[in-house]
């Protein structure tokens, strides 16, 4: 996120949208009901579902899922109309209004109000809130994300906020809410397969890049691969590594090729859509292995009688090192206890397998020294440090961070600022960029009313000083920052990405220039498919009428080595055959696959079964009442039958009759059949169920492949 | 027992009345507080200390609602109970003697909050004795002894820590701690917000405005 | 209905019917009444106990559960069921047991069958029990809690759940023999001649005194039965739990006394009858002084 939770403290206006803080992020509520309490803000929660934070909220608004960039466009509109748009944002630090104007005409509230269910009078209602109530902040997290065109939706929001000129001000920002509490330190780390540590890519220069850091021969890592085209290509995606098995290797982009090993280290597979066929590709692959400190659903699911390892892992508590959360604060956690039983710490496993594997010593060494035993978690730290330039993940040196452990209390929760003692003036967990050891950390991304020094810095010049149709990238000349020896916006800082030494953020740092340089955020994104976001409709849409106007994407030849299908699946005549909208999310109790929350009794205690939500209408409809057994089927996409899984019904007025919700943390039970058996003795979880992603239907974000799990369709049968 | 019941002297030299302030503004059912109490005080399965209650689910005006044992000033409880089995502690925490009880369900009926929960763990799958939540003060056995442990589980307050529920909450909707602190609490929230009280059962429970 | 009387007139049974219903019903009412009269007059300190449970705003019927523990009530019941005990040993002491024994085997005759007799005791024991258990509970405060009180206290659940079909099995198999006729009008005027009276009474198998006894134990035995089975099979919600134990309490109270009354008489009271309830014979020569009326003497 842009800001910080805490932030969120200094917010006049909170806009959710896609997301359900009382069950995804408790902890983070609060930061939200002092917003509403104290600034007496409104929260506004946008979901299809009359969700807990909607009941904690000031307002609820129910839009038909999928329909966010209609929703955010109808109030972009209503915005532009009366002028209350910030004008000097729009004029010195964004690329592109003209196409999104061009865009926006599309979105006349008629049409909106058609697309989205919501109301006209609501849009404009919302839309006046959030611009009398400024500094206003932006939440999201999947349900703006888990669309076939969720980085389109994504990107509205930020249009949506820097037309209100919310960017780069406390209070304000574009604040998703990541789903685990150092994902998004997986993420800058690269355990995505289209970049290395940093966000540098799969390019050649990333590799140059990451083997000066690794002190590693360029040569000798391009052996490891088949070949240097398959090095720089973006691998699988956790979404759909499992057509790498099952299709035919001449229909991958992977010269030839199949995946013929996974290795699942602390994942589970009932978090990917299409669960189904994810089973058949572990039935069919040559091996799995599963590290995790619990079994999870991966173990179970395949039958087959050879070819599973189980590698215990220990816990988060069993380890030290640093994590990073949504806020970008980089913290340390210590070792609480020795790793139990068997249990290895993931890094003791990984420098293992590297030994075993041939490659131990350029594995633990750097640039500067190789990994040492005692130290070796700093040492990593320290390694990173050196190399993630791009996003100046820099100044977060183990002892920083092991400072500001000690002196915790000095941090202040409404602007994460220490005052006094040795950490003064420090932002706490030093959030990138922080640019040098000196640095306080960058709180509130793109505030270009304090000195680099401080935190401050411009919208990244990315994209180059000219747009391809000549405009300016760079930002205008108002937008100086305090201490600049530049009057305006700059490109980025020459080699600033690949200087390791730190000579070229000390001198970039004494000229008062932010290293990744201060340009325009592009309203129109040119080189990614859909440059200005647009509606399309869900790939499986309950309004066949509407796909003409707003369709999906063309299909796609090769995306992450795997073809994938928009509009030959967007067939007009699924909403007859699937008449119910199929919701996944979470529930409090339980966190993504559910293996370690479903081994405490305490929690399935509280919730001990796998259900749907199902309005009172629709239950009566089919007959069922409360608790009474269901069956859920899907669209057979790829497949030749539905998929199909057995849940209670859980009758409740949270949902609207044309839908269902399911959380997805479940396993243990597949299409109506315990697997309680298949559990190694004594590992049986306590609480056991059908997994949502079972039914899940067919659908991937157009750039990311990113599934499309927020809006799928479904038919009930009573079990 | 002696040692379990003398109460900490409180600021002012006065002894601690200790409540909980119910907040149901700031509720958000996240379970922190039910699974903070099992864990703490290894509560056996089907009793719940403390219990997150959601009315109107779905409607507007859904609200959370988390019931432990309100440790009442002249608890109803203890006037009913037949055997004399429940006793308030000179700090307001309101125990039962577990080895005095019989189970009847007397304190169940006469409780406002539904706190008493009784085990099927006696012969035939019968009524046990009954299980409360105790404000994490453990019972009228020695403090941090094995026995009370085991029967009524941990002794915080004994350490001078409060209740896990309070302590653990995500929201701050439970807090717990001494009369005078928690009502500072509760009137810096109510000026704060300019709108109505949402502390619920604090009038049942404590009899004060 | 019909009751049919030797002389087949209807119109006076009704009324004699109604007599002892009456009877009946002033007899429970004094019980509880007299017992709630106890109440009336609270002193101060149990009079603040109903006013803070008026504060609390729950509902009236069920403050009187709430501050029924510290009422008078209970001590008052005490007393009564000391008085009962104390009036028949001084009964016995005075007018002394009427003599229904004999020493000639020949003059046995059956009188209770073996279903009968049974019954009668597994109803007994379960009321004993239930009866033992309820007065430890109910004065639980004086002779104290802990592991037997709690032993006891499950024995009253089990007690409870045998005397459940027992006693409605008894209820229906002497319900004939329960039906009150003209002559017992007379028996109760002369109290069965228990107190001096010599002249010829009339009763059938269960005499005027064992016919209030029948209906004392089937109306209240039957309250407490669905009331108890209410508390342990969580009938309702908590306000109804609440009135059901109320109603529990009050109906164990004429119940008990009237025990007190048929444990005398079926004991001290009378000379030969308890031998009768296990072999089930009885003086043929008594029966035709005592229960004239009786169809086993028909026979």
């Amino acid at each position: 996120m842009t800001n910080s939770m805490n932030d969120i403290r200094n917010a006049k206006s909170v806009l959710i949208v896609g997301e359900n803080v009382c069950t995804s992020h408790p902890i983070a509520m609060q930061h939200i009901l002092h917003a509403k309490e104290i600034n007496k803000a409104p929260v506004i929660v946008v979901d299809p579902r009359f969700s807990k934070t909607a009941a904690l909220g000031t307002q609820h608004v129910g839009l038909r899922q999928g329909t966010d960039v209609a929703f955010i466009y109808g109030l972009v509109n209503v915005i532009l109309e009366n002028g209350w748009e910030d004008k000097k944002m729009l004029a010195e630090r964004t690329y592109g209004i003209e196409a999104l104007q061009e865009e926006l005409k599309k979105y006349d509230l008629d049409t909106v109000q058609n697309v989205t269910g919501v109301p006209k009078e609501t849009i404009r209602q919302v839309a006046k809130t959030i611009a009398d109530g400024r500094p206003g902040t932006v939440i999201w997290a999947m349900g703006g994300t888990q669309h076939s065109h969720g980085t389109g939706v994504v990107r509205t929001f930020c249009i949506l906020q820097l037309v209100l000129g919310n960017m780069g001000r406390s209070g304000g920002g574009t604040n998703v809410f990541r789903g685990h509490d150092n994902v998004q330190g997986a993420t800058d780390l690269g355990l995505t397969s289209d970049s290395l540590p940093g966000y540098y890519g799969v390019a050649p220069t990333a590799f140059a890049h990451w083997a000066n850091v690794w002190g590693a021969d360029i040569e000798w890592l391009k052996g490891r691969y088949k070949s240097e085209a398959l090095m720089t290509k973006p691998g699988f995606t956790v979404a759909r590594w499992y057509e790498g098995v099952l299709m035919e290797a001449k229909d991958l982009d992977q010269e030839n090729t199949n995946l013929h090993a996974v290795v699942f280290w602390g994942h589970s597979t009932n978090s990917q859509s299409q669960m189904d066929r994810v089973k058949r590709a572990l039935d069919k692959v040559d091996l799995i292995v599963d590290i995790d400190p619990f079994v999870s659903n991966t173990a179970v699911l395949a039958d087959r009688k050879d070819g599973v390892y189980l590698l215990p892992a220990a816990t988060v508590y069993e380890q030290r090192g640093s994590v990073t959360n949504s806020n970008r604060d980089v913290q340390w956690r210590n070792q609480i206890v020795k790793p139990v039983w068997e249990s290895r710490i993931d890094l003791d496993i990984m420098m293992d397998l590297a030994n075993r594997l041939g490659f131990g010593k350029e594995f633990t060494k750097n640039n500067k020294k190789a990994w040492s035993k005692e130290t070796l978690n700093e040492d990593i730290a320290e390694e990173w440090s050196m190399g993630m330039r791009s996003i100046g993940m820099v100044g977060q040196t183990p002892a920083r961070m092991k400072r500001q452990q000690e002196y915790a209390h000095l941090f202040d929760v409404d602007t994460k600022k220490a005052k006094g003692g040795p950490v003064d003036g420090e932002s706490w967990g030093l959030p990138w960029p922080c640019w040098t050891d000196k640095h306080p950390g960058t709180p509130i991304l793109y505030r270009a009313d304090i000195p680099v020094a401080q935190g401050g810095m411009g919208f990244r010049a990315r994209w180059g000083k000219e747009a391809p149709d000549g405009k300016t990238l760079l930002a205008g000349d108002t937008v100086t920052l305090p201490g600049s020896k530049t009057k305006g916006g700059y490109d980025t800082v020459k080699d600033s990405a690949t200087d390791i030494t730190g000579k070229v953020f000390a001198e970039a740092l004494a000229q008062g220039l932010a290293p990744s340089g201060n340009g325009r955020a592009r309203l129109n994104a040119f080189g990614i498919p859909d440059p200005v976001p647009t509606h399309r409709e869900p790939i499986h849409s309950p309004r066949p009428d509407l796909i003409t106007k707003w369709p999906t994407y063309d299909d796609v030849k090769f995306q992450y080595r795997v073809p994938t299908l928009f509009k030959s699946l967007q067939k007009p005549d699924w909403a007859a055959k699937f008449p119910v909208i199929l919701n996944t999310g979470r529930q409090v109790e339980l966190e993504g696959g559910g293996a370690s929350e479903r081994a405490c009794s305490w929690l399935v205690e509280l919730q001990p079964e796998m259900y749907a939500e199902i309005h009172p209408e629709l239950a009566k409809k089919h007959s069922l009442k409360h608790g009474d057994w269901m069956w859920v089927e899907s669209p057979e996409d790829l497949d030749d039958r539905p998929s199909r899984v057995k849940v209670k019904a859980r009758v409740t007025l949270r949902v609207t009759p044309n839908m269902i919700y399911l959380p997805f943390h479940w396993g243990g039970s597949f299409e109506g059949k315990s697997l309680a058996s298949k559990y190694p003795d004594g590992t049986v979880p306590f609480g056991i169920g059908e997994s949502a992603n079972v039914v899940t239907n067919y659908g991937y974000d157009r750039v990311t492949q990113m599934q499309e799990t927020k809006g799928g369709l479904c038919r009930i049968v009573k079990a | 027992m002696a040692k379990a019941l003398a109460a900490t002297p409180g600021a002012q030299g006065k002894n601690p009345r200790m409540m909980f302030y119910v907040d149901v503004a700031r509720c958000i059912e996240c379970g922190g507080c039910e699974v903070g109490c099992k864990n703490e005080n290894e509560v056996p399965f089907g009793i719940q200390r403390i219990r997150v209650l959601t009315v109107n689910e779905g409607q507007t005006g859904e609200t959370n609602v988390p019931v432990p044992c309100m440790h009442c000033s002249n608890a109803p409880c203890v006037g009913v109970c037949p055997v004399d089995a429940l006793f308030t502690r000179a700090d307001g925490i309101v125990h039962v003697n577990k080895e005095t009880c019989i189970g009847c369900g007397y304190c169940l009926y006469a409780c406002p909050f539904g706190a008493p929960q009784f085990p099927t763990n006696a012969l035939f799958g019968s009524r046990g004795v009954m299980d409360k939540c105790t404000y994490c003060a453990g019972g009228p056995v020695e403090a941090f002894s094995a026995k009370e442990h085991t029967i009524y589980g941990s002794n915080r307050v004994a350490e001078g820590k409060l209740p896990m529920c309070a302590s653990i909450c995500a929201t701050k909707a439970l807090v717990a701690g001494d009369a005078e602190e928690v009502e500072k609490v509760m009137k810096q929230r109510v000026a704060a917000r300019g709108y109505g009280q949402s502390n619920w059962g604090w009038q049942t429970a404590y009899q004060r405005a | 209905m019909t009751i049919r009387l030797r002389n087949n007139s209807r119109r006076r049974n009704v009324s004699f019917l109604a007599r002892m219903l009456t009877l009946l019903t002033v007899f429970i009412l004094l019980a509880n009444i007299g017992f709630l009269l106890a109440d009336v007059t609270l002193p101060d300190s149990e009079v603040g106990l109903r006013q803070m449970n008026q504060h609390r705003q729950i509902l009236p019927a069920t403050q009187y559960f709430l501050s029924m523990r510290d009422s008078r009530m209970i001590p008052t019941f005490g007393i009564a069921m000391i008085v009962f005990v104390a009036i028949s040993l001084a009964h016995f002491f005075t007018f002394g047991p009427k003599d229904m024994s004999t020493a000639d085997e020949k003059d046995l005759i059956p009188w209770w069958t073996l279903t009968e007799r049974i019954l009668h005791w597994v109803v007994a024991v379960a009321f004993v029990i239930l009866g033992v258990s309820g007065l430890w509970i109910t004065y639980g405060r004086t002779l104290g809690g802990g592991g037997g009180a709690l032993v006891l206290r499950m024995a009253h659940e089990y007690a409870g759940l045998i005397f459940t079909p027992a006693l409605l099995i008894m209820i229906a198999i002497w319900l004939r023999n329960a039906m009150f006729r003209a002559y017992d009008m007379e028996w109760m005027k002369h109290l069965g001649g228990y107190v001096g009276y010599k002249g010829k009474i009339v009763s059938g198998k269960f005499n005027a005194g064992q016919k209030f006894w029948y209906w004392v134990m089937t109306v209240c035995g039957v309250i407490l039965m669905l009331t108890g089975l209410a508390v342990y099979l969580n009938w309702g919600d908590v306000t109804d739990a609440r009135v059901f134990m109320v109603i529990h309490l009050y109906a164990a109270m004429p119940i008990l006394l009237m025990f007190l009354v048929h444990l005398y008489m079926s004991t001290l009271g009378t000379k030969g009858t308890l031998m009768s309830m296990f072999h089930g014979r009885f003086s043929k020569t008594a029966a035709g002084k005592f229960h004239s009326d009786a169809a086993n003497l028909k026979a």
